[in-house]
């Protein structure tokens, strides 16, 4: 019998651990390949106008790619090794030269390594078009997308992936270096004692983490670093122990309700649960903390694509806007826009603007590069404000009077402050102007400046003043379907000179369209592997404990416990064990969300994003949950 | 009155070649009786045991326990049955290493939600007349082979079930752990008038019993009753297994 036969034979034999640790593997392949392949797409790069920019957002989502697949791959290696060291101690029992063993699992893991990436390869291509074809969906391009193989790709996922197997390869090789014969013996014994529940760490684990929500909602410290630092340390640390002791803690505090506890297969339940927990402590830690940095990434991603209309739209309320500078350009101008016949004029406005400089120290807020003592001021008369509301379909109808004046939230401004009851000062060639705001608008009317202060104010305060600075117009056109306007955009700024300060609506749509799709797409590709990983690390677990369990629920059925008594205790643990780290996971998103992205949670246009990717992960969640139980049922309930 | 009827059984394993593994069994166990079955390895007495513990199902013939057949349940009625009315001391003990002493006995009384009052009465009564009382907080793998037996035994009495069965309940433990554990099942026998029926290839066990009845090749060979003289009944268990014949790896070495 040669080496390869026994390593064949004990492929054959071991086939359901095998299966296991070799479709994680693919699963890796795949991954990475079909991503790679995105990156070198030559359909993705001709219908990305700012590809150069995105190039560098692929390569950095490729390297956190790698990073995941190593440690997905590294994990389920030592899951697989785990249940194969007995039987590398049964061979080196039985007389086999540890140098053969080695060499023997060395050789197993590459070729079997070999094959995964080979299947991993096609697979990915095949599935590489089909994220292609989403990716190009989410950017609104039309070019049609191809089979082909992307031998730059092909490549690089060669390189990627030698280097991880070569190295759990040699790891392989080591393991009958590594440990005693005995340990190996009692490998599946490992991490089964009972687990203890200290009441400090219980506690901690409390402290921790409502001392890291806590800072999050009351800054301690100016420097944005150090403060999310030691929220990420309370949560993971905190969470940490939560599973550890804190679950532990709570589940041995239950028992003492003897009524509850001995009622049913609450008994079994319990000790079943408090008995895996020290075990699944790290895992569990990973998966809630996984789940939320997929939940924050997919739900910052899916919020911003969300509002791609709404921001466009308040970078540009109208579909075009320039100044006017001469009457030859503005026939010419009108000609362009009057002559596209698909995007018919719905609305056209010469809006008379006067720019001043003003004192606003007594704003919260301050445009970024100006101070506050003089920064320069646009104003808009009130009559004229009422027309643009009209055309914008605003519903509004303001009325000044003499030093009144109504603010128009700048882009910038984040303060979420309230300007009326302030004022600012005018500051004029002949004197000075103090006006006082009544009221305050968060839509935006013009095309974007900096520093964009828009005031409007009442029409005799704006003659008044005319008659000291000349104002300027512009001619502001609002058609319809706006969002298609490309051929008449590209007119236009071909005919416009730069200080026009034309802005149209198309241009900034497609901007934060290609930035948010392809937000969305990176972001959600990523978080669709975590999620899949996450769901997997469970699965295979809680597979693992079945099998583990095999025997104990055997000894229940022959004391008369029904199968479906144990279906039902099997699925409330499995979805203890589930359900458990997505909610912690759920609470830190939430949590990490207002810290690191100041999301105001309240706000509507943010909230249905959020929630509908929150809801879309549970689901399948949920998937991962029914099949985890079907399976492990199929095991200790046959 | 007769806790334990079995009726012209019959078992068949249907495969390749059809295996007739039981036939023609008539026997049956009175109240407060411990009986013993014995045979040669391949003659049928785990079948039987299966049989009787409703694990599997016969080909014809039929097995009433306590008057009721148990075969004609449908499957959530059988699990109820056993639990209620069968109670199990396994070689292996099977009790469940998650769960401490006291648990591990009371879970019969936990499934079908009994009072923590009766629960507690229960357990006392039943571990101090075991003489296990004192490890009741300990776990599965804290005590001798012969505690875990004694706490597996508590575990099938203490529902008071109408037949305990037992299958090779020494087959695991040293002699002086076998002896205690015979003891005590003669006690519970004694005194509480329980009814046991036990399998076992192990002679010394079997000399603690009423009768023991022998199997061979699926059918029913002899049947030897105690008398006075338990030294008097081994000396003919012996006997009777040298004329049985099988193999002598079945049989344990003497020790009493």
């Amino acid at each position: 019998m040669t080496l390869f036969s026994v390593t064949r034979k004990n492929i054959q034999g071991n086939f359901k651990n095998y299966l296991i640790y070799f479709l994680s593997m693919i699963f890796s392949v795949v991954i990475y390949y079909t991503f790679v392949s995105l990156q070198y797409s030559e359909e993705i790069q001709k219908s990305i106008q700012s590809w150069e920019t995105m190039r560098s957002i692929f390569v950095q989502a490729s390297i956190m790619l790698i990073l995941f697949v190593t440690v997905f791959i590294l994990y389920s290696n030592a899951f697989f090794t785990k249940k194969r060291k007995k039987e590398v101690g049964l061979y080196s029992l039985l007389g086999v030269r540890k140098k053969t063993i080695g060499k023997m699992l060395f050789y197993e893991n590459l070729i079997m390594g070999a094959i995964a990436v080979l299947i991993g390869v096609l697979l990915g291509t095949l599935l590489s078009k089909l994220f292609t074809m989403m990716l190009l969906k989410l950017l609104s391009s039309t070019i049609n997308v191809s089979f082909s193989i992307s031998f730059e790709a092909v490549l690089n996922t060669l390189i990627v992936f030698s280097i991880i197997i070569l190295f759990t390869s040699i790891q392989a090789n080591r393991l009958i270096y590594r440990f005693k014969l005995i340990e190996l013996f009692h490998a599946e014994q490992e991490g089964e004692q009972v687990a203890k529940a200290s009441v400090g760490a219980a506690a901690g684990s409390i402290i921790l983490i409502a001392f890291s929500y806590w800072i999050v909602f009351h800054p301690i410290t100016e420097q944005q670093l150090v403060q999310l630092s030691l929220v990420l340390f309370g949560i993971v640390a905190g969470t940490y122990l939560l599973f550890r002791s804190l679950i532990v803690y709570l589940l041995r505090a239950s028992q003492k309700n003897k009524s509850r506890y001995y009622r049913g297969m609450n008994l079994i339940g319990t000790t079943q649960l408090i008995y895996r927990f020290k075990g699944n402590a790290r895992t569990l830690t990973m998966i809630s903390l996984l789940s939320s940095v997929t939940l924050c990434a997919i739900s910052v991603g899916y919020g911003g694509y969300y509002n791609i209309e709404k921001t466009a739209r308040n970078w540009s309320p109208f579909s075009y806007s320039y100044i006017s500078k001469n009457e030859v350009f503005d026939h010419q101008a009108d000609q362009i826009i009057l002559e596209d016949k698909e995007h018919p004029v719905q609305g056209k406005l010469d809006i008379s603007v006067i720019q001043v400089n003003g004192d606003i120290s007594d704003l919260e807020y301050v445009p970024y590069g100006y101070a506050a003592k003089s920064v320069p001021t646009r104003l808009i008369a009130v009559s004229t404000y009422n027309q643009i509301a009209k055309v914008l379909n605003r519903e509004e109808n303001l009325r000044l009077s003499g030093n009144e004046a109504a603010a128009i939230r700048p882009w910038q401004d984040n303060t979420f402050s309230d300007y009326v009851g302030h004022t600012i000062t005018l500051k004029l060639s002949e004197e000075n102007h103090s006006i006082k705001f009544v009221k305050m608008f968060e839509e935006r009317v013009l095309g974007w400046v900096s520093p964009d202060i828009y005031v409007v104010v009442s029409d005799r305060l704006y003659t008044d003043i005319a008659k000291q600075v000349k104002p300027f117009v512009y001619q502001a056109y609002k058609v319809k379907n706006e969002k298609s306007t490309i051929e008449t955009a590209k007119k236009l700024e071909k005919l416009l000179a730069k200080d026009t300060e034309l802005s149209t609506f198309y241009t900034m749509y497609t901007k934060e369209l290609e930035s948010s799709g392809i937000d969305i797409f990176l972001l959600g590709f990523l978080g669709l592997v975590f999620l899949a990983a996450t769901g997997s690390i469970i699965y295979f677990k809680q597979l693992n404990e079945a099998y583990s369990d095999q025997e104990r629920y055997q000894i229940l059925r022959k004391i008369g416990v029904s199968k479906r008594e144990v279906l039902t205790t099997l699925s409330k643990q499995t979805l203890f064990v589930f359900l458990l780290p997505l909610v912690v996971g759920i609470l830190h998103c939430t949590i990490i969300l207002k810290a690191i992205f100041g999301v105001n949670l309240a706000e509507k246009t943010i909230m249905i994003p959020i929630f509908m990717v929150m809801a879309a992960y549970v689901i399948i969640y949920l998937g991962y949950y029914v099949l985890t139980v079907k399976s492990s049922n199929n095991i200790v309930n046959k | 009155m007769s806790i334990l009827t079995v009726d012209h059984l019959e078992k068949i394993y249907e495969g390749k070649v059809a295996h007739k593994a039981l036939d023609n069994i008539n026997f049956s166990v009175e109240k407060g009786e411990f009986v013993g079955v014995m045979g040669p390895s391949g003659s049928g007495k785990t079948t039987l045991l299966n049989l009787i513990a409703t694990i599997d199902r016969p080909t014809a013939g039929e097995i009433l326990i306590n008057g009721k057949n148990p075969h004609v349940l449908n499957r959530k009625e059988t699990a109820l049955f056993r639990r209620h009315e069968l109670g199990f001391v396994f070689q292996h003990f099977n009790l469940l290493d998650t769960l401490t002493v006291e648990e591990n006995i009371v879970l019969p009384l936990t499934l079908d939600g009994e009072s923590i009052k009766e629960m507690d009465k229960k357990l006392q009564y039943v571990t101090k007349k075991l003489g296990i009382d004192s490890i009741l907080k300990k776990r599965t793998y804290e005590i001798s082979g012969g505690q875990m037996q004694r706490t597996a035994i508590a575990r099938s009495i203490i529902h008071k079930p109408s037949l305990i069965l037992a299958d090779e309940p020494t087959g695991n433990l040293d002699s002086k752990a076998s002896k205690d554990v015979m003891e005590t099942i003669t006690a519970i026998n004694k005194e509480d008038q329980a009814t046991v029926l036990m399998v076992t290839h192990d002679p010394f066990a079997a000399s603690y019993c009423h009768r023991v009845i022998f199997i061979k090749d699926g059918q029913l060979y002899n049947e030897i009753y105690r008398g006075e003289n338990r030294q008097a009944f081994f000396q003919k268990i012996m006997d009777m297994l040298a004329l049985l014949g099988g193999d002598n790896r079945d049989l344990s070495t003497v020790r009493l």
